[in-house]
């Protein structure tokens, strides 16, 4: 797919590289989007991808002294929603993030990202337009930066240039006398991305709102905000009665269109139900009431490994090295593929499987570098100077790891197919939440669909090996 | 030479025959009546026995001459208009016969014997049996043939498979074992078709048409051949044999030529094979296709009308199916109440998570070896050859694992296409569906519209039942008949109704064709009726356990098709337990009122029941067979071997299961060797439930034919009557001594028997619609109970726990049985709730996996309470019937059913719609 592939280790190198190429190449971060828009032929005459995500530090959520939060452009969903400064001070956000839904996904997907692909179903971008963000752009030739809700012009449309990237953004943090929180509906028949979300950030003084940001998603081409509901609250406390009004207020800012997800008439509905419910909980202040205290993110790894040396992929100029299942591999051909189609073709390591290709199914989960992914989506250099980790790498010596043993012993298994991508995930969470309840369960295994099994025997094989492994 | 005449099994004969000629060799020589069997030829083993003017006579060495102006039977003489004899019949079903040598002067002497005695006693037969030999040591089974064979000439007793002791009493039928291939799938380390690769091999890809409906007009391929890195590149001229392909009819063109018409988007025109998936797609790009548009038909209902655009040239009604039973109009005139309402489903797609691969090669010997997840091995072997031109024989199709099937597995897929391309690059060549293409091309389940009319008795009694349905066949006829068929006759439910008219239309479209899948038709009917059921029980203001009690189908019924249901219907019992299960859930209270949430006053609770039926095999006079064979090897070891698929259902235990039972062997010595058509014989398709049934039935019978062989031997040997002989966990009790199966082998080898047993399972007759007589031999029943959770602002629906009860005549293998209940109860869930595949206009909007929201673990319930039922069936393998498709039957319209009873609105269109269902609350809380 692509042509050629780059791996700077610092900032300067991928800019340089992208006002070399320009229209050429894109800045590859997590790839979760751009890898099916190039598959999709979406991203017609793009041949060069410049992956940042070996770059020391691009991962990082700071807050300033002045109180804004900076987040890098490798910051992944998973990495803003078990945060303790987003989580405390930019909850909407952390809530979206978590709403992203497949562990895989989140452990590569960024923030960053979610601004470029620019779709209005996008999560992340309700709460970021509502806490105020703004992006810093970034090229050769320095840096500008925008609000956010200048930045997205329309429908997958912004203001990137070619030569640009998206190297922060940033928002003012939450204070203590403010409240705001994050709503999506989705799942409905298909699609699974939301059919609407909402975000609102409100200041109180004295129980009293003296501001408020409601912003909507998927009611219009872009994030909207619903400025009369907003003026409305100004100066009033959150009755119930002023909760109604706000949200019927709050509708007439959606214009939303008929599609396949949903109806306008639904939609338009739906805003001001979400709308009542989400200032229904800032007003009791229980908007984090959801948000799971330990989340199951399925990766034992915190922050980037940077590579230590640049690895440029011109053509097939060099072999991708990278330890699989402990044993080192050197590989001359493949870098054009996905890592999974590398781990099935050139390793012949074929337990891995495809179910679908585009990140929706979980069959193809492997660990790179102790975090669970969609090997689909990865492309095959990324694991140079990586670790890589497939389900023959599950055993330990001659024994089966527990939830092998207990995938067999609790019958989880039918066909089979996605049972090793079903086994890297739940081996994965026990790694991380040795005890899990039920909910953590589903929700580690969010990102891996089974058609046979109904799921309900591999929820108990999952308790049973928790068991078993904490009896030793 | 001297002139014989004489009468041979009925037919006036004159022949020429030295001095001295024996009877035998001139029924077998010179009349080339085989049937009759030499032996000993000394008058000691009774084999030559034929009939002489109605007396048994040794016709070894019985002067021919002395039958001159006399009437000979022999066996072939003993069938009538193409009937077994009752002696033969009961021969077959009884396992009489193994080796068949001497089967011939068996069936012979006991015809003799019948004559005579019409009803003989034991002491009678093997009195008269005395002198007739059996090596095999069929003996038990001869004898109770003979009886069977007399209580039918004599009372009409119909002959039955031999009764296996149900409940308790086996060692291994009915226990808890591992699933024997489960180690490999939690390793990684098994194989599926994709895994397969071969150091040359190329991959193929398919141009696919991407319109609904026109006609080829032009086609050019220089520019892709030319391509670098390309190896073929093949249209519709180079099919070498039958264009066509098909299950049942077959319309569906392996590749559309030039001046052909491309039906739906997904018909392939041409196909690549290139060294690399880039190239070959990079080729797909290159050839140059144009089609001159043709008018679009997507609905069943449109497609009828008189002017609708033509799929095929034959129009567009694949088939009109019809049920009449009693006097319709006078069932209506007899009711109090007429109800009327119809209900659609959507198309839904199987989604199996392995996407169909197909890798072929040519061997050295010139033939194809073919390897495809196949639900239909032996049909995938005929349909390749005959668009290859070849011999099936010169085709070998072989099954790894399969990762899902469904029915979506049943039809042709890339194998034909696979196959050309290797036959004409000499090299291996793997297609592998993407995703997308996976959805775009296979048979999906019928979009269906069906319309039905009940009659109703005040007290709740059924008088009449009318039907009308429109299936969405698509654009090939793929088993369309056969789905529509079931939907037709499960339409009226599992009820007793006096009255029944159904007609029922499956129509060809543009849309993707449908075809087998999970339920096969009989989902669709089950859940227009279920709904219908709930709602005329609350217009008669019954509850709709009792109102369906009162209705229900039971032992003696005659149901839609005017069958009488002798035996093996577990439904009241079914609607018993899991009543009795929803009311302890509720302690008593009225499961189905609306209950509200503890702390969440937007969300109301309440369950929701359904019951189906549901057919196990193909049924409706299709010939319905498998052969199996088992062998046992030196070490101990038996290996089953049969072409049945084991797509997840769980097949390899039950065979392994199986065989372990029959031969007294521990599990882990039976290997169970499945798909391999030039290993293994043919099972039949995986489709209709069938395989524990039809497929584990000839396993059964192979294994125990199998076991009374070595029983035989050792007999001999110790001198011990055969069935004082246990077989116990591999080895063979014989009076105090324990004789390792492996001894038995090599004894049995010693004596020139090969112990190996071939059982061609022949599944009881059936008869096609409109004819008299059953149209299936066996029906699994159930129950379902379920509990929803409703939002009454987003119409967000939950399914909070299940409880499903299943008739499935005995359970088997449990977990197996547990896993297709719960599998099938998600299945159900994501058919009532998230699941649609959407076609506009021909075009497929959810041709990506994203698009298709199948269940996630999210949509698991709490509780899936699955209860087994076991009202055994006396044919069936141990009395077990079909399991796999009835699980996921109910669960929609039990969905529907609770969902009118926590709020009152009743959902007639499939998936719920979300959005519709939430602003119907909002106008009725207004
Ligand atoms: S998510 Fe990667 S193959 Fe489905
Ligand atoms: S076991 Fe078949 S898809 Fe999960
Ligand atoms: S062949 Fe032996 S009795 Fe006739
Ligand atoms: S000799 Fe009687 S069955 Fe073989």
């Amino acid at each position: 797919m692509w042509k050629n592939y780059y791996q700077p280790v610092d900032l300067d190198q991928a800019l340089a590289l992208l006002a070399e190429k320009q229209e050429a190449a894109r800045i590859i971060a997590g790839g979760t989007d751009l890898i099916l828009e190039m598959e999709a032929g979406l991203r017609p005459g793009v041949e060069n991808l410049i992956d940042i995500s070996r770059i020391e530090c691009l991962d990082e959520i700071q807050l300033d002294e002045e109180d804004f939060i900076h987040l890098g452009p490798m910051v992944t969903h998973n990495l803003a929603a078990a945060s303790k400064l987003i989580v405390e001070q930019a909850l909407p956000l952390a809530q979206a993030c978590w709403e992203v839904g497949a562990p895989q996904i989140r452990n590569r997907g960024t923030i960053a990202g979610n601004l470029i692909t620019a779709s209005p179903a996008n999560d992340t971008i309700t709460p970021l337009v509502a806490l105020g963000a703004r992006v810093t752009l970034r090229s050769a030739q320095g840096a500008r930066q925008l609000p956010l809700s200048e930045f997205i012009t329309g429908v997958r449309k912004n203001q990137l240039r070619p030569d640009e990237m998206v190297a922060e953004i940033s928002f003012p943090a939450m204070r203590n006398n403010q409240r705001g929180m994050f709503y999506k509906v989705g799942l409905r028949k298909a699609q699974a991305i939301s059919v609407l979300n909402l975000a609102a950030v409100l200041t109180f003084e004295e129980g009293t709102v003296t501001k408020a940001a409601i912003t909507l998603g998927a009611v219009a081409p872009t994030i909207v905000h619903a400025p009369e509901a907003e003026a409305y609250l100004v100066g009033k406390q959150l009755t119930p009665e002023v909760i109604g009004e706000a949200a019927d207020l709050a509708v007439k800012a959606a214009n939303p269109i008929d599609d396949l997800r949903g109806t306008a008439a639904y939609r338009r509905y739906m805003v001001g139900v979400i709308a009542r419910r989400t200032l229904g909980r800032l007003a009791d202040d229980v908007q984090n009431e959801n948000y799971p205290a330990k989340l199951p993110l399925l990766s034992s790894r915190q922050r980037i490994l940077p590579l230590i040396e640049e690895a440029d992929f011109e053509g097939g100029n060099k072999a991708i090295e990278t330890v699989i299942n402990g044993k080192p591999y050197r590989f001359t051909t493949g870098f054009e593929k996905t890592l999974l189609d590398l781990l099935r073709e050139e390793a012949q390591l074929t337990g891995t499987k495809e179910g679908c290709a585009e990140g929706e199914c979980g069959a193809c989960t492997v660990y790179l570098d102790g975090a669970a992914v969609m090997s689909c989506l990865v492309p095959a250099p990324r694991a140079h100077g990586a670790e890589i980790v497939t389900i023959e790498g599950l055993k330990q010596g001659d024994q089966l790891h527990p939830v092998q043993q207990t995938f067999i012993e609790d019958a989880a298994v039918q066909c089979g197919y996605c049972t090793p991508g079903f086994l890297m995930s739940a081996a994965k969470l026990l790694e991380e939440i040795p005890a899990p309840n039920r909910e953590q369960i589903q929700q580690a295994l969010t990102g891996n669909l089974c058609r046979c099994t109904g799921y309900y025997k591999i929820i108990k094989a999952v308790e049973d090996a928790a068991k078993r492994r904490q009896m030793g | 030479m001297t002139k014989l005449t004489f009468i041979v099994n009925g037919e006036h004969k004159q022949v020429e025959i030295e001095p001295g000629e024996m009877l035998a060799e001139v029924l077998r020589k010179r009349l080339g009546l085989t049937g009759t069997k030499i032996s000993c030829d000394e008058l000691e083993c009774g084999v030559c026995t034929v009939l002489v003017d109605d007396l048994p006579v040794l016709s070894c060495n019985y002067p021919a001459i002395k039958a001159n102006g006399k009437h000979v039977t022999t066996i072939e003489g003993l069938a009538s208009d193409g009937n077994l004899h009752p002696l033969q019949e009961a021969f077959v079903k009884k396992g009489a016969t193994q080796c068949g040598f001497c089967t011939p002067g068996q069936i012979m002497t006991a015809a003799a014997l019948l004559k005579e005695h019409p009803d003989p006693t034991i002491d009678d037969i093997e009195y008269a049996l005395n002198d007739t030999l059996c090596r095999c040591g069929a003996y038990p089974a001869i004898v109770d043939a003979i009886r069977a064979a007399s209580d039918k000439i004599n009372h009409g007793t119909p002959i039955e498979y031999p009764q296996y002791e149900f409940e308790g009493g086996h060692k291994v039928i009915g226990q808890v074992v591992k699933r024997p291939e489960a180690v490999d799938k939690v390793t990684g380390a098994a194989i599926y078709t994709d895994d397969i690769s071969f150091p040359d091999m190329l991959i193929g890809a398919t141009l696919r048409a991407g319109i609904p409906h026109g006609r080829v007009t032009r086609l050019d391929t220089t520019a892709a051949e030319k391509l670098p890195g390309v190896h073929a590149v093949l249209t519709a001229a180079d099919i070498p044999g039958r264009v066509n392909h098909g299950l049942v009819i077959q319309d569906w063109p392996a590749l559309v030529g030039v001046g052909e018409k491309v039906r739906y988007v997904g018909d392939a025109i041409a196909i690549v094979a290139a060294d690399t998936e880039d190239i070959a797609r990079q080729a797909l790009d290159l050839i140059e296709v144009e089609f001159e548009q043709l008018p679009v038909v997507t609905d069943p209902v449109e497609a009828k009308l008189d002017g609708a655009p033509l799929v095929h040239q034959e129009g567009n009604l694949l088939k009109h199916i019809k049920v009449d039973k009693g006097d319709i109009a006078a069932g209506f005139e007899q009711a109090d109440v007429i109800m009327e309402d119809i209900y659609t489903m959507p198309t839904y797609e199987h989604a199996f998570m392995e996407p169909e691969c197909s890798v072929a090669r040519v061997t050295e010997d010139g033939r194809i070896e073919l390897w495809v997840g196949s639900q239909i091995p032996y049909a995938d072997r005929e349909q390749v050859a005959a668009a290859l031109d070849l011999q099936p024989q010169e085709v070998r199709v072989r099954s790894p694992l399969t990762g899902g099937g469904f029915g979506g597995k049943e039809d042709i897929a890339g194998q034909i296409h696979a196959a050309m391309l290797a036959r004409s690059t000499g090299r291996p060549v793997k297609i592998l569906y993407s995703r997308h293409e996976s959805l775009l091309v296979h048979p999906k389940r019928h979009a269906t519209r069906i319309k039905v009319t009940l009659g109703l008795k005040k007290d709740g009694r059924l008088t009449a039942a009318q039907t009308e349905l429109f299936g969405d066949t698509g654009a090939y006829a793929s088993l369309g008949t056969k789905v529509m068929g079931r939907a037709t006759t499960h339409s009226t439910g599992p009820y007793i109704v006096p009255n029944v008219k159904i007609d029922c239309y499956a129509m060809y479209t543009n849309n993707p064709p449908a075809g087998a899948f999970r339920g096969f038709g009989a989902l669709q009917a089950c859940h227009a009726i279920e709904c219908m059921m709930d709602q005329a029980a609350e217009r008669l203001g019954l509850d709709p356990v009792e109102f369906r009690r009162m209705n229900a189908l039971r032992e003696n019924s005659i149901t839609n098709t005017g069958q009488h249901l002798t035996e093996s219907v577990g439904l009241l019992e079914c609607i018993d337990r899991v009543e009795a299960e929803m009311l302890q859930s509720t302690n008593g209270a009225a499961p189905f009122a609306a209950r509200e949430v503890k702390g969440q006053p937007n969300k109301r609770r309440a369950w929701g029941f359904a019951v189906a039926f549901k057919n196990t095999g193909l049924g409706e006079g299709a010939p319905d067979k498998a052969t199996a064979e088992v062998e046992l090897l030196d070490g101990g070891i038996a290996e089953a071997r049969i072409s049945s698929a084991e797509i997840g259902q769980g097949l390899v235990t039950v065979l392994q299961m199986i065989t372990s039972q029959e031969l007294g062997l521990p599990l882990d010595q039976v290997r169970v060797l499945l798909s391999d058509t030039d290993l293994t014989p043919d099972g039949g398709p995986t489709t209709g439930s069938r395989q524990t049934y039809i497929s584990g039935n000839a396993v059964r019978h192979a294994a125990n034919s199998l076991r009374e062989q070595m029983a035989a031997t050792l007999a001999e040997k110790f001198d011990v009557p055969p069935d004082e002989i246990k077989f116990i966990e591999g080895l063979a009790q014989v009076r105090e001594e324990m004789v390792p199966v492996t001894d038995v082998v090599a004894l049995m080898k010693q004596e020139g028997k090969e112990p190996k047993v071939v059982y061609e399972y022949w599944a009881p007759k059936t008869f096609p619609l409109g004819e008299e007589g059953d149209k299936h031999f066996a029906y699994s029943f159930a129950a379902q109970a379920t509990e929803i959770e409703l939002d009454l602002d987003t119409g967000e629906v939950a399914v909070i726990r299940t409880i499903g009860a299943t008739d499935v005549g005995k359970v088997i293998n449990p977990l197996g049985f547990q896993g297709q209940v719960e599998g099938g109860t998600i299945m159900g869930i994501g058919h009532a709730l998230t699941e649609e595949f959407i076609i506009e206009d021909g075009i497929i909007f959810t041709d990506y996996l994203a698009r298709y929201r199948m269940p996630s673990i999210h949509h698991t319930p709490r509780e899936i309470k699955v209860i087994a039922v076991e009202h055994p069936t006396s044919e069936g393998p141990y009395g077990g019937k079909g399991v796999g498709e009835i699980s996921t039957m109910p669960v929609p319209p039990s969905i529907v059913n609770a969902i009118y009873n926590a709020c009152g609105i009743r959902i007639k269109t499939l998936p719920i719609d979300q959005d519709w269902l939430a602003l119907e609350l909002r106008k009725k809380a207004k």
